[in-house]
């Protein structure tokens, strides 16, 4: 029963970052806080989703052992885990470099660091 | 319904609300992270209903998605600054 709760907190926790994500991408006034809400918000919800899918299988295969569809559960979603957590921040850096790149600044802008540094360079 | 296929109606919802940004936004980037949310979402709900409905190759899916997804972004990025594909 205890590791039902903890199944049920890790669901709402996922959920509740996921819609946070969707009303900071729609709330927030230009490219880079909505890029900060949208790639955090859901970065964060994906990883508590596979948390809870990693607890469940361990714990079905805890519960029956001999049972290799919840090993192969555990070890895809451990693989899908690892993929996410390379490739979406780092995805989230490359479109902010680009927009800052390509000449797109944040609403309420007054200093430009990156712009010095890379001209100064 | 079970419980699982609740959360991924919810996350369906989620899904087309994001969406909505990819319609309206205002820059192509905007657009750009849009998708990149609907994507994430998506392979949430694939793993959700994969545990749900017992199917094992939906995981499968789910990381060559994404994987598909980060060089999808990256090609897009680089065809928008102008640079060339070597």
């Amino acid at each position: 029963m205890i590791a039902l709760t903890i199944l049920y907190i890790l669901l709402a926790v996922s959920i509740i970052f996921n819609g946070l994500g969707v009303i900071g991408l729609h709330r927030f006034p230009d490219v880079y806080t909505r890029l900060h809400a949208a790639t955090k918000c859901t970065t964060f919800g994906t990883i508590f989703m596979t948390f809870t899918i990693i607890a469940y299988g361990g714990v079905m295969y805890y519960w029956n052992p001999g049972q290799d569809q919840y090993l192969n559960m555990v070890l895809h979603t451990l693989a899908a885990l690892v993929a996410i957590l390379v490739t979406n921040p780092t995805g989230a850096h490359a479109l902010a470099r680009a927009a800052h790149k390509i000449g797109i600044l944040p609403k309420h802008a007054v200093v430009d660091h990156l712009a010095e540094m890379e001209g100064k360079k | 319904m079970s419980l699982l296929e609740i959360i991924a109606a919810i996350l369906i919802l989620i899904a087309l609300l994001s969406s909505y940004r990819v319609f309206i936004g205002p820059t192509v980037y905007d657009r750009l992270i849009a998708l990149n949310v609907v994507v994430v979402v998506v392979v949430v709900i694939f793993t959700v209903i994969s545990v749900d409905w017992g199917i094992g190759y939906f995981l499968d899916i789910t990381i060559s998605f994404l994987l598909l997804n980060f060089l999808a972004t990256l090609a897009f990025i680089r065809y928008l600054e102008g640079g060339d594909f070597h």
